[in-house]
């Protein structure tokens, strides 16, 4: 056998491409935008300012923020779209615009003196619409565009573009997983007959002009404007050549995703980065950044280190590092409510005990909630005494206090005996150590008051967590998060027979809440146009529901944002659930 | 030794394609499918719109088919496309391996470096000052989990002394700076390197005593050979046999083994990639993933072997 040696020097050089030629491939994985003009810096003047103060007079233009935008949850997921947004729509803001929007209430306020239930939203606002309103037989609702708004690539924005975007969220062959929150367009006439086929448009959305656009539906629809300001516009033209089926999985989302917002797309670097421009036609004026960058992290305690060491001026905090970065003097903490209130669904399918209203409600007075709260969440919560929590539509419906006693109670005279029903996992797709320091906490309450004994699971793919309640409806107890705002509407989806799973999110294969008198209030919610007559609606709702324990909603959880003192102007609500406000991000400022 | 060399590469074809088998059959098995996450939750119950999900990534066929169709494309280079974003699997896979190449490769040569000549001082000097504070060191660094260690090492020498940047492969918004990404390089890659530096560390020591009173030593000294010639040439070559073995078994985790460190740094590498496609059913990109990493294993495998010949004359193959 004939062997070589391979000399020192040869090694050495072998070893050296090793390493060397993958970092020079490495710098070439990025994709950006051919269109993108190269910005200019401009020397920012701008002074320190609060985050959320005015801009100081004489505050210059130009320069670049960085933020991580990240949460509590799916931060390993950096590739989603604006029709699609979650958490993430305060990002994709930035991009797009949408027909309504709301205005934030109090801005200083909001950073100095917070309460999660009483809301920072003010009133709706168009944002790509001027005005709208409603027909006679208050069935048509009519926009009105604002005139000379274009897309960043200088087309312009007309209302067969609203148009498109709705027929796409109902295009039953698109992939992707869009209009979570535009269930309200679903009353619209011919929306069924398009999904069942036999149609090949929205009959009900209707282009009266380029800049006219109305919605007739089947029953008066009180909140439309509110529903569709959760819904990002996006161009016809761009879009219209995509098949509805490769829709999600499009190179052009990461490419040259256009928009009509302050700022448009640059570049995007996978894993690292995605780069945004001022858009200088940005209808509401040239923003004053040259720059945004997202850094995308995979850990939230890696970004907020990050934002100690000013490497970026922009973070979500975690309820445990509040009261350090309050004592930051080159930081703002931002509170804002998560928009999701924290429920128990205990499976009566399953378990015919928690089929009696009399256990459910001794399930909530086992749970000291208050405690929860100011041990583990830090007092980053606030008790909810149904699904709603704005006083608004909470009425004055008080929730249910911590009474073991009363617990004990309840169970013996429903002649229940939790205890023999043996362990029950308690499932949850969030996979944060707080969440499962929560549900210890629960478990812990349920088994010394009750002696039920509960085990937390945390199911961390989102397939396997749906399979298992949704689809098979195999789960005992779980914990999960409901979106509750900004209007009472949210409850349909929770509570109305119409919206039995699968067609809505009440209940789950083989259970759903049926009650025929939130049916009816939630439907006269929908057609009454006087919000005080509303909101006493939604009341009844609350009120009927924190006795029936559809489920049982616990708290609404205060999110936080940290924000560096450099930038000025700046409105950002942490509300990772979603929700749409006016952010004036082409206001922002930062000194560099 | 090219005869072996080419009998294991034939040899390696039918374990390559078990493995791909046994991949792809797992993920068929695992709870959820594809369906499940592309479908939009709203349409989860409707039946026509699920199968022709199903229909449109092919997994309304057997899953042999399915295999076949996998492979079949595969051989020409078609790894498919990513659920989520649509990019090119094979792209995909190729930014994440580089990516995981320089972490990984880069801590792992670092550990071979400074472990073995370590372990050869610690067995040399055993029971000295020397050896015990290398063994108090080892087991610090084998038994710290690596994101206790990355959020510490970020915390003190990214925020307290400010010597590298935190996270990230490089400076966002600036032009690429060979500088710049070897400073964010540095602190993951001697994180990632001191774990492996005390596991060859721990074993070259363990190797390196098992040989040093062996008889031929004795002997090697007796016929008055210097210390350091009987330490280079005697012990450490017949030592060096486990010590191949364990870098051979330690190159696959250049694959993306380093999932944590990975998620603290924000190093888009393969390990949080396959993470990525796993919890989306993305059975296209594990795939991919799988190929590389079978890949890798037998090559490594394959190396070790070859690399026995070298350190010990003994072992022939032919």
């Amino acid at each position: 056998m004939a062997r070589r040696k391979m000399s020192r020097p040869r090694l050495g050089l072998a070893l050296a491409l090793a390493l060397v030629i993958p970092v020079l491939a490495a710098c070439g994985t990025t994709s950006s935008s051919p269109s993108t003009a190269a910005s200019q810096p401009g020397a920012s003047q701008a002074a320190p300012s609060v985050a959320t103060s005015a801009a100081p007079s004489g505050a210059g233009a130009g320069g670049t923020l960085i933020g991580a935008w990240v949460g509590p949850c799916c931060n390993g997921n950096d590739w989603i779209t604006p029709l699609d947004p979650g958490g993430d729509a305060h990002w994709f803001d930035k991009i797009y615009g949408r027909l309504t929007t709301f205005e934030v209430l109090d801005p200083i306020k909001q950073a100095a003196d917070f309460d999660a239930n009483s809301g920072v939203y003010g009133k709706l606002t168009g944002d790509l619409a001027e005005s709208w309103e409603i027909s006679a037989d208050k069935l048509t609702w009519t926009f009105k565009l604002r005139p000379g708004v274009t897309w960043h690539d200088g087309e312009p924005f007309t209302a067969n573009d609203v148009k498109f975007t709705i027929e796409l969220c109902y295009n039953k062959k698109n992939t992707m997983a869009p209009c979570h929150y535009v269930t309200a367009v679903a009353g619209a006439v011919g929306v069924k007959e398009y999904q069942d086929g036999t149609a090949t448009e929205i009959t009900g959305v209707k282009v009266v002009d380029p800049n006219t656009i109305s919605f007739t539906f089947t029953a008066p629809n009180s909140l439309f404007p509110t529903s569709i300001s959760e819904l990002f516009i996006v161009p016809q033209h761009k879009l219209k050549d995509i098949p509805p089926e490769g829709m999600k999985a499009a190179e052009y989302w990461k490419t040259s995703q256009i928009g009509t917002g302050p700022f448009k797309w640059s570049k995007y670097t996978a894993g690292v980065s995605t780069e945004l421009v001022a858009f200088d036609n940005y209808w509401r004026g040239k923003p004053k950044l040259d720059k945004i960058i997202r850094r995308h992290f995979k850990d939230v305690s890696a970004a907020l280190l990050a934002f100690d060491a000013g490497e970026i001026q922009l973070t979500y905090l975690t309820a445990d590092e509040v009261a350090r970065e309050r004592q930051n003097a080159n930081a703002v903490v931002l509170p804002g409510a998560s928009g999701v209130d924290n429920a128990i669904q205990a499976n009566p399918a399953k378990y015919p005990e928690f089929a009696k209203k009399e256990v459910r409600q001794a399930l909530m007075y086992a749970i000291d909630r208050q405690a929860i709260i100011d041990n583990v969440y830090l007092g980053a919560a606030t008790i909810v005494p149904c699904l709603y929590g704005l006083p608004n539509l909470k009425g004055s419906v008080a929730p249910f206090a911590y009474d073991p006693a009363k617990a004990k109670s309840l169970v013996a005279a429903a002649g229940v005996d939790l205890a023999k029903l043996g362990e029950l996992t308690m499932d949850t797709y969030y996979a944060d150590p707080l969440s499962l320091n929560v549900m210890t906490a629960i478990a812990q309450n349920l088994k010394d008051n009750l002696g039920l004994t509960v085990k937390p699971l945390q199911i961390t793919d989102g397939p396997a967590w749906n399979k298992l309640y949704y689809t098979d409806g195999l789960s005992q107890m779980s914990f999960w998060g409901a979106a509750n705002g900004p209007t009472g509407d949210r409850g349909y989806n929770y509570f109305h027979s119409a919206a039995a799973w699968p067609t809505g999110s009440n209940g789950w294969k083989g259970y759903s809440y049926k009650n025929d008198t939130v049916d009816k209030l939630l439907v006269d919610a929908r057609v009454e146009f006087d919000q005080a007559k509303q909101d006493a609606l939604y009341a009844q709702v609350c009120q009927v529901t924190s006795e029936d324990l559809p489920a049982l909603y616990l708290w609404q959880t205060v999110r936080f944002h940290v924000v560096s003192k450099k930038v000025g102007n700046m409105i950002l609500i942490p509300a990772a659930g979603g929700g749409s406000y006016y952010d004036a991000a082409e206001k922002w400022t930062i000194t560099e | 030794m090219i005869t072996f060399i080419i009998r294991r590469l034939l040899i390696s074809i039918p374990v390559f394609l078990g493995i791909t088998v046994l991949i792809f059959t797992f993920i068929a098995l695992a709870p959820g499918n594809l369906a499940d996450a592309l479908i939009r939750p709203e349409l989860g119950f409707d039946q026509a719109a699920r199968e022709a999900i199903l229909k449109r990534y092919g997994l309304d066929q057997p899953l042999p088919i399915r295999y076949l169709l996998w492979l079949a494309n595969a051989l020409q280079g078609e790894l498919g496309y990513r659920v989520n974003s649509g990019s090119a699997v094979g792209s995909e896979v190729m930014r994440g391996l580089i990516n995981s190449i320089i972490l990984t490769g880069s801590a792992l040569v670092l550990g071979i470096l400074v472990g073995v000549p370590l372990g050869v001082l610690s067995a040399v000097r055993q029971y000295s000052k020397i050896d015990f504070g290398l063994t108090a060191v080892t087991f610090l660094g084998i038994s710290l989990p690596s994101f206790m260690l990355g959020l510490g090492g970020l915390y003190l020498f990214g925020l307290q002394l400010r010597l590298v940047p935190i996270a990230g492969m490089t400076s966002v918004g600036k032009p690429f700076d060979f500088v710049d990404f070897l400073r964010h390089l540095a602190l993951p890659c001697l994180i990632l390197g001191f774990g492996y530096a005390a596991i060859f560390l721990r074993y070259t020591r363990a190797s390196m005593l098992d040989v040093i009173h062996l008889d031929y030593m004795t002997t090697a000294r007796a016929k008055g050979l210097p210390n350091k010639t009987v330490l280079s040439r005697h012990a450490f070559r017949n030592a060096l046999i486990p010590v191949i073995t364990l870098i051979g078994l330690s190159i696959p985790e250049i694959v993306g083994a380093a999932v944590v460190t990975e998620a603290v740094f924000s190093w888009p590498g393969l390990g949080l990639m396959m993470v990525e496609g796993v919890n989306d059913r993305d059975y296209l990109l594990i795939m991919g993933i799988t190929l590389v990493l079978a890949t890798t294993v037998l090559v490594a495998n394959l190396m070790t072997d070859v690399s026995y010949g070298f350190a010990d004359p003994r072992i022939r193959y032919n």
